[in-house]
């Protein structure tokens, strides 16, 4: 097992720095520069001024060796656009409130989806399980944006019962959440569903009832287990994509979180933000697909001697 | 059946629960505003700000020797009175002698200081915002060079500034000498980087303090809360000079990024004030008086490069004439949502900008304009400059696709298209597109600008010295805008004024205006009071009426 | 010889499937009994409700399966849904039973052990299933014994062991272990060596003979292998079509084939003693148990079939007291002799 999670880590490094380079380079390659938008019309000469305070007119192949000089060490710069700040600190501040939410939307996705599945699986009748697989199609066709719309029109603006600015009280996670979390109900609810169904159809659980085990207990004891495993195989990435936050939802509720943080970074061709942002999603999947291979290990003993 | 009804009723009365407490919560306090602006903030040190996002915030924390009333006109604030030498180059001020700030410590003709010289001693980042120090006072480029050269060591308390036209001759008297001419210096003092910070608080070459909770300030309200990336929370400075006329206790301003979600959130009761819409939603409350439509200085206009990286067809003034009276602005217009929201600009400096009796493009305008709408003298010049039916003009229009860019460029197309002109479009990303126009790889692209205090600072954008690879580059121009900053008198400065946009614009269509922009907001009917300081909303006396 | 005591007897029982085409006549009337010290087989082909019938006597049919009529007798209580008020008291009464005073070993160790589960969590579960007192340290005690008692090496160790680290040997006998636990007295065993190596199953159906003896249960063996029941068991029942068409003890059975199923199933099998003989298999294929044939069930495959075969079910022949057959064929022969006779 030490071994195994050893040899992660170092394939995960390489494949850190793989993706750190990639992103370096081609993120100078797109045409822009981070000193031109709608709300920074300076002169050229500002702009130009700027430029060389921040080095970016030195050659690509110094500011890259010079940037991963200072990452190694635990610089990752100051923002473009916000400047003074550390970015650093703006991942900080940005990210509890996006990991909250993720967190939020993981927890429904699971919950909802494992139940939703669960019941479809063990239901007699034909409705239940056409109703189920009507709400997984419905997540997954229907953009997260248009529904989070329709909830905000339907829930904040005619009903007023929910509010949809920021996450300020427990109350303004439950649009987002929602919102995030459909899709991935839509996919866990198939995935619990059918491999539940696979699992009841197996040889053992005959064989665990004959040893007299209540029924609900052959459930628990014998199905569960093996059912999860997909499961957890899905949920491991799902947990990194959740935590690291959507830029629709985000922009959406007015969420002052990372995800938003990421997309218009981009837009606004802030380099060091852009590349912290890289790094830190990269470190944090592949973590999180460590874990779930762990777990999985766990789960399943005949993975783990490998 | 039992089970499931019980689960039903339930559900029912969990949503009962959820649903009061969000209508009870918004009621709430009611001397409180809630105030959603479109971008996050960026910094509330006015040694640093160049954003309209941030002064709406900052106007309300700070007060500087003057400020501009609803009309844009100049008001005394922490200045009682003032001198002008005769050749218009020393100005003394005489500040008010009780402005305290809040934590009761006086405001003193000191902090004007050290906050000047701050600001030019920052560092390179602020270059933009100490633009006006640098092109007016005395010393002031030099002082800021030789601090660059020291980077983060320079103090400007210890350094000898005695160079710099920048003076605190005691308490309450401030000196400024200036190396040019500035006919509208006051009106300038009256933005944010013109606002003074104290010694102990504001620190030099750093601006996060800003953003911390507790510091004094001596405008209207205090910061009670900041994330920058989320909201500010201001609360009522009690020691503010007119504290007295102070309505509105606490004001929130919440950083909403999306439009469609501002218009929401309005609709939900869950903002009282929206100052990011987009022009859809302004136009459907078109005719309501929850729209307020605030006066902000700038133009949508069209920027030829008769450059040397331009086209050659650019450097032909009847093309360029062409161009323009093929345009029916009307019609344009019409299309984005009428002249309510996008009055047409015949000038080329937009509304709300003064001029001396009246406002500059009031006064431009008297004597008429020559290029309206006419097609048909446009094909005349297209003929003559050899482009007709066989040989037709080609030309590529640049433009960011955001907001109304892609309807204005179609109409363009459509009704050059009607003059004979091919018109291909190039439509880049706004990162790419403002890079793209410094570096004069264009054709015709359209443009805006925004400034709020003269209108020399619109003409001055095509100089050939404040371009990077100038599009319009002309001695001739240069040598006019540098002719008049010599001028110490308002009117002669303005005629000149007049004479450099006639030129650049009806005499050699350099550039092609097109209309003003107005800045939509939308406010909740129970609220009163919200007025305009300069371009800026302020709400310190608003009221909430039941 | 003494009156041993019958431990289970089945009377006319009927198992059906609801299925998307119709309903699947699995057993259609089957009757025998088995007495405790005795090893009863069962042999027949895929589908001819060998394994069907003993799933119902277990309770474990699948959802879409059903015990039609018939009765259950087991150890004098009537164990058929019949039997009880309702399903619920008919799945108590049930699980005190299963893994307890009648156990089953299974088919195939790989597929029927739970894979993610040790070894000694799937026998504890067994015990304590039925013995919920007794705490865990003496759950594992117990089980350690247990996996000592069937010949599994180094139990300590291997209790914490996962079914694939066991060969296919060893597996079968955790199987074996698990019904054993709690010393049923009925022990049905559905074919459990057809998956593993021949030289193995020697052991295995040893082990199994072993058990009966030292416990005096009853057991049942089912399997299509007559090679397998030929050693082993005391009587046999030969299923056919949902039915048993004859049954008999061992010797009877092989020397004495009445029924032309057995008779042709004994040309099929390799007899070493006989070389060179070319085996005959039986033409044909099993009926089809959605719309089950009227008459006997092995009509369409017999050689010598006759009009009536086809047309109604034969009676059972006795042919000694414990041998009997579902043949016309008796009918005939015995009509014969009675004319011969006079």
């Amino acid at each position: 097992m030490g071994k195994y999670l050893v040899k992660r880590l170092l394939i995960g490094a390489v494949t850190l720095l793989a993706l750190a380079t990639i992103t370096f380079f081609l993120m100078h390659a797109i045409p822009g520069s981070p000193f031109a938008g709608e709300t920074n019309k300076l002169p050229g000469v500002v702009k130009e001024r700027l430029i060389e305070q921040y080095g970016l007119n030195e050659p690509i192949h110094i500011q890259y060796i010079k940037y991963l000089g200072n990452a190694l060490r635990g610089d990752f710069g100051t923002s473009l656009n916000r400047r003074g700040r550390q970015v650093v600190d703006i991942i900080k501040s940005g990210l509890p409130n996006t990991a909250r939410l993720g967190a939020v939307a993981f927890c429904i996705a699971i919950g909802v989806g494992i139940l939703l599945g669960t019941v479809a699986a063990f239901s007699k009748h034909r409705w239940v399980n056409s109703a189920v697989a009507f709400v997984a199609t419905i997540g997954v066709s229907i953009p997260s944006f248009l529904l989070a719309l329709l909830m905000m029109l339907l829930f904040g603006v005619v009903l007023r019962w929910l509010p949809i600015v920021g996450l300020s009280s427990w109350r303004h996670y439950i649009m987002p959440g929602i919102a995030l979390a459909l899709a991935p109900i839509a996919m866990i609810s198939r995935l619990t569903k059918t491999s539940l169904t696979e699992v009841m159809k197996q040889d053992y659980m005959v064989l665990a009832r004959s040893k007299g085990t209540s029924e609900l207990m052959v459930i628990i004891r014998h199905a569960l287990k093996n059912a999860l495993i997909p499961v957890v195989t899905y949920a491991g990435p799902l947990l990194a994509t959740l935590l690291t936050g959507s830029f629709v939802i985000e922009t959406l509720f007015s969420v002052p979180g990372i995800g938003a943080e990421f997309v218009m970074s981009v837009s606004n061709r802030d380099y060091t933000m852009i590349m912290a942002l890289t790094i830190f999603y990269g470190t944090f999947i592949i973590v999180c697909n460590i874990v779930t291979d762990l777990i999985t290990a766990v789960l399943d003993p005949r993975i783990r001697l490998r | 059946m039992k089970r499931a009804s019980a689960i039903l009723m339930a559900i029912v009365m969990f949503i009962g629960m959820i649903a009061s407490e969000t209508t009870a919560s918004a009621q709430g306090n009611d001397s409180q505003l809630t105030v959603a602006v479109g971008y996050q903030f960026t910094t509330f040190d006015p040694a640093l700000n160049t954003e309209i996002s941030n002064a709406y915030v900052m106007t309300h924390l700070f007060s500087g020797m003057f400020r501009k009333g609803p009309e844009g006109d100049v008001i005394n604030d922490l200045c009682e009175s003032y001198d002008v030498s005769d050749d218009g180059l020393t100005y003394t001020f005489h500040m008010v002698p009780d402005a305290v700030w809040s934590d009761g410590v006086p405001v003193t003709a000191y902090d004007f200081e050290y906050s000047y010289l701050r600001s030019l001693s920052y560092g390179v980042e602020n270059a933009w915002a100490i633009n006006d120090f640098v092109s007016f006072i005395e010393g002031a480029e030099e002082y800021s060079a030789a601090a660059q050269q020291e980077g983060n060591a320079f103090d400007c308390t210890v350094a000898d500034h005695s160079s710099v036209g920048i003076e605190a001759a005691d308490a309450v008297t401030l000196v400024l000498k200036l190396k040019a001419p500035c006919v509208y210096l006051t009106g300038l003092m009256a933005s944010c980087q013109w606002m003074p910070v104290r010694e102990d608080f504001g620190v030099q070459h750093e601006s996060l303090w800003a953003f911390e909770s507790g510091y004094p300030t001596n405008g209207a309200y205090t910061l009670a809360e900041c994330n920058e990336t989320e909201k500010a929370v201001l609360i009522k400075n009690e020691n503010y000079r007119l504290a007295d006329e102070v309505t509105m206790d606490t004001i929130t301003f919440l950083c909403m990024a999306d439009e469609e979600a501002q218009a929401m959130a309005y609709k939900a009761g869950e903002i009282d004030v929206a100052l990011g819409i987009s022009s859809e939603t302004a136009i459907a409350y078109a005719g309501t008086d929850e729209l307020w439509m605030m006066p902000q200085p700038s133009n949508y206009f069209l920027v030829i490069n008769s450059g040397s990286t331009g086209p050659e067809w650019a450097k032909d003034v009847n093309v360029r004439r062409a161009l323009a009276l093929a345009i029916n602005k009307d019609a344009l217009v019409s299309v984005l949502g009428g002249a309510d929201f996008y009055p047409i600009l015949n000038g080329y400096v937009p509304e709300g900008i003064a001029g001396i009796e009246d406002s500059f493009r009031a006064e431009g305008d008297a004597d008429g304009y020559t290029l309206v709408y006419d097609p048909e003298q446009a094909k005349e010049l297209l003929a003559q400059a050899g482009y007709d039916a066989g040989n037709p003009l080609h030309i590529s229009y640049k433009y960011s696709n955001s907001g109304i860019h892609s309807a204005v460029a179609t109409m363009l197309q459509q009704m050059w298209k009607a003059v004979g002109i091919d018109v291909q479009f190039q439509n880049v990303e706004s990162a790419v597109f403002y890079d793209q126009l410094d570096q004069g790889d264009f054709e015709i692209a359209r443009y805006g600008y925004g400034a709020v205090d003269n209108a020399i600072q619109y003409l001055e954008l095509w100089t050939t010295a404040m371009q990077v690879v100038p599009a319009v580059d002309v001695p001739e121009f240069d040598q006019m805008i540098a002719d008049v900053r010599t001028i110490a008198d308002p009117a002669e400065f303005n005629n000149a004024l007049h004479a450099a946009e006639d030129y650049l614009v009806e005499e050699n269509v350099y550039v092609i205006p097109l209309f003003n922009f107005n800045t939509p907001a939308l406010v909740q009917p129970d609220i009163e009071g919200c007025t305009i300081t300069g371009i800026y909303p302020y709400f310190a006396y608003t009221t909430i009426t039941e | 010889m003494e009156q041993r005591k019958t431990v289970l007897e089945v009377k006319n029982l009927k198992v059906e499937f609801k299925t998307d085409q119709g309903t699947v006549y699995a057993v259609r009337d089957v009757s025998f009994d088995v007495k405790e010290g005795e090893i009863l087989g069962i042999v027949g082909e895929s589908g001819s409700g060998k394994s069907v019938s003993m799933l119902a006597v277990m309770g474990l049919l699948a959802d879409n399966g059903r015990i039609a009529d018939g009765d259950i007798i087991f150890n004098g209580e009537n164990i058929a849904l019949k039997g009880f008020a309702d399903g619920k008291a008919y799945e108590k009464r049930m699980r005190e039973i299963r893994g307890n005073t009648m156990a089953m070993i299974f088919q195939d160790p790989m597929t029927f052990l739970n894979p993610v589960l040790t070894v000694g969590q799937q026998l504890r579960e067994v015990i304590l299933n039925h013995n919920p007192d007794i705490g865990k340290a003496e759950a594992n005690r117990r089980t350690v014994e247990l996996m000592h008692r069937v010949g599994i090496p180094a139990p300590e160790t291997r209790i914490h062991q996962y079914p694939f680290e066991f060969s296919g040997g060893m597996r079968q006998r955790v199987v074996i272990a698990i019904a054993l636990a709690n010393r049923p007295k009925l022990i049905i065993a559905d074919e459990p060596t057809t998956a593993l190596d021949v030289t193995i199953q020697a052991q295995v159906l040893d082990l199994i003979r072993e058990m009966s003896v030292q416990t005096n249960a009853a057991v049942i063996m089912i399997s299509h292998d007559l090679g397998v029941v030929a050693n082993l068991c005391d009587r046999i029942n030969m299923m056919y079509g949902g039915k048993i068409v004859e049954t008999g003890c061992a010797h009877e059975i092989f020397h004495e084939p009445n029924h032309p199923y057995t008779e042709g199933l004994l040309k099929c099998v390799n007899n070493p003693e006989d070389d060179g003989r070319e085996l005959t298999p039986i033409p044909g294929s099993p009926p089809d148990m959605l719309k089950p044939p009227a008459g006997c069930p092995f009509v369409d495959r017999c050689d010598r079939a006759m009009r009536i075969c086809k047309a109604q079910m034969p009676l059972a022949t006795e042919c000694s007291d414990t041998h009997s057959s579902a043949c016309w064929l008796n009918e005939k022969k015995r009509r014969e002799e009675a004319e011969l006779h006079g």
